[in-house]
């Protein structure tokens, strides 16, 4: 029973490590960049939820209301403003430009807010707990966070195949150049795609900062959770990004068990293992 | 509306970066005419093509559309002036990153319904009515037959091409809605095409070797489905290197020889041996 109890903290989890994947592994599918700095804008919609908090004294689920258009806002901008213009046929210049983007929201959340943890207070709901059978407990805020992440990986699935605007950021991943024939702003597109990756991110920056505690400096490891559970799924496809963050939440989750330092080794040696044996990921898009 | 044709092309030279792929290129299309633009490969149809479209820009020369004279916003008197300050200069152009090739119109202009479109980007020019059916199909691989089609008309301006008509003009699409792309067969492919390009309820649609890759049989079908889609007042810019296909279906022949025009004419009185003459150099 221990053991499944085990199991079963470790797919909660894993549920937080498959949005952090689904923006990533979205903003590549649509435009091949990766963004170097998805782990420290998790932290700053974090930061930002902590300053919803405090400023209006919301809880931080409610704050999500505002930190999901803010981040999402940020992303479009961002996308405009900035990333629009490292695009072309180099990986380069994108990959450095998010890296030293990076870098500047670490030192600036540093700056703004000290190298001091902190933690988002949601009350109660934080130690409330259901008993699911003998010995066997879940808790009320990991199983909120899962049944989010399953609605908003859910929610991706349908947006990109049942909508419009879904259709608009497929076509574009296939040729930008004929969906600018088509009437496509390839552009817009692409800042759409930024907006709602950050907006996604933004649920789970909320939902990291009131499971553990955070700093400036946590971004690049949640970047790491996010690559590898997104190579683990396999890149295009939305479920099989939450299949692997669960697999690398419950990797991690029987690693602590065994012993507690090796919870991070548990989850890369899975990693590492099925990238060696199945590179393209154990669910990979059927087509294209 | 003002007389004259309905699009309007005056001395555009094209480059690929050092590479000049056009010279001094005009041509004009009158409403509701179709206009073949042939010439051997590497010849500069497929440029001439893209420039119209927005896919790439001519640094020189003017493209129109029906002859009235109206200056683009400010933004694109900038990006007129940048180009030709710096011709190297592309990424002051956010759209030439995105588009393909490298391509810098340097002189000439590119009018349509009287504004001026060159280095306008590409999907601008489908929203004043300019449509591409681009070389090689170029469906959306991981899009169904349906949703390439609803793609062409995400940006629609009001007219009479909608999901029905173009199932009504290619039939087959219909049976295969919900196929992806890919599955279906060269001829039925060109047939999406045309048809993502018709959703958008162009003025003008440009084709670009329609017959390239396929059965003879497969051209003559798609070709012989052509009037139906002039008959509703469409202007149609065929490039193409099937010659007999191109002069049967034109009122009017360009031709094109290393970037220049070596010989036009209306369909009729071309014969062979000017056409050969042109097309060869000889």
């Amino acid at each position: 029973m221990q053991w499944l109890n085990v199991i079963l903290q470790g797919v909660l989890i894993g549920g937080l490590y498959a949005m952090f994947a689904a923006g990533l592994s979205l903003i590549f599918g649509v435009m091949r960049l990766v963004n170097i700095a998805h782990g420290d804008l998790i932290v700053l919609a974090a930061y930002v939820s902590l300053m919803a908090t405090q400023t209006f004294g919301m809880d931080p689920l409610s704050s999500l209301l505002l930190v999901v258009p803010a981040m999402a806002l940020i992303g479009y901008g961002l996308q405009r403003g900035l990333l629009n213009r490292t695009l072309g046929d180099d990986l380069l210049p994108p990959l450095l430009v998010t890296f030293g983007l990076s870098i500047i929201i670490q030192n600036g959340l540093l700056e703004l807010f000290t190298a001091d943890s902190r933690k988002l207070q949601a009350g109660a709901i934080e130690i409330q707990t259901f008993q699911l059978a003998q010995n066997l407990w879940v808790g009320a805020f990991p199983l909120i966070q899962f049944v989010v992440a399953v609605a908003v990986i859910g929610g991706l699935q349908l947006l990109f195949y049942r909508t419009a605007l879904g259709r608009a950021l497929r076509a574009t991943s296939d040729d930008q150049a004929v969906a600018q024939l088509m009437g496509l702003d390839t552009r817009h597109v692409f800042a759409v795609a930024m907006a709602l990756s950050l907006a996604v991110i933004a649920i789970a920056g909320v939902f990291l900062a009131v499971r553990a505690n955070f700093d400036p400096a946590i971004g690049p490891a949640r970047l790491i959770f996010a690559f590898e559970a997104v190579i683990i799924g396999g890149l295009g496809s939305m479920w099989g990004t939450l299949a692997g963050g669960i697999i690398l939440g419950v990797s991690q989750a029987i690693g602590a068990q065994i012993d507690p330092g090796w919870q991070l080794l548990a989850g890369h040696i899975v990693f590492l293992t099925i990238l060696a044996v199945r590179p393209q990921g154990l669910f990979p898009k059927v087509s294209g | 509306m003002p007389d004259g044709p309905l699009l309007k092309i005056t001395a555009v030279d094209a480059f690929y970066g050092d590479f000049q792929a056009l010279f001094g290129v005009s041509l004009s299309v009158g409403a509701g005419q179709v206009v073949a633009v042939i010439g051997a490969n590497g010849a500069g149809k497929s440029t001439l093509l893209k420039c119209i479209a927005g896919l790439m820009h001519p640094s020189r020369g003017e493209i129109l559309f029906e002859g009235v004279i109206t200056t683009n916003t400010p933004a694109f008197e900038a990006l007129k002036r940048g180009i030709a300050l710096v011709p190297e200069g592309r990424r002051l152009f956010p759209s030439l990153t995105v588009a393909e090739g490298l391509m810098h119109p340097s002189r000439g202009e590119i009018l349509f319904e009287g504004v001026i479109t060159t280095n306008t980007p590409a999907f601008e020019v489908l929203k004043r009515g300019i449509a591409l059916v681009p070389e090689g199909r170029r469906l959306f691989p991981s899009l169904t037959v349906a949703e390439n089609l609803l793609i062409g008309g995400q940006s629609r301006r009001p007219g009479p091409w909608t999901l029905a008509r173009v199932y009504e003009l290619f039939p087959v699409l219909a049976e295969r809605r919900n196929l992806p792309a890919p599955a279906l067969s060269g001829g039925q492919q060109q047939m999406a095409a045309i048809g993502r390009a018709l959703m958008s309820n162009p003025r003008l649609l440009l084709c670009d070797e329609i017959s390239l890759g396929l059965a003879p049989i497969v051209v003559r079908d798609i070709y012989a489905r052509l009037p139906q889609i002039t008959a509703e007042g469409l202007s149609l810019v065929i490039v193409e290197q099937d010659i007999v296909q191109a002069l049967r279906a034109a009122s009017h022949v360009y031709c094109l020889q290393e970037g220049r025009v070596a010989l036009q004419g209306a369909a009729r009185d071309l014969t062979r041996e000017k056409i050969s003459a042109a097309y060869f150099g000889v």
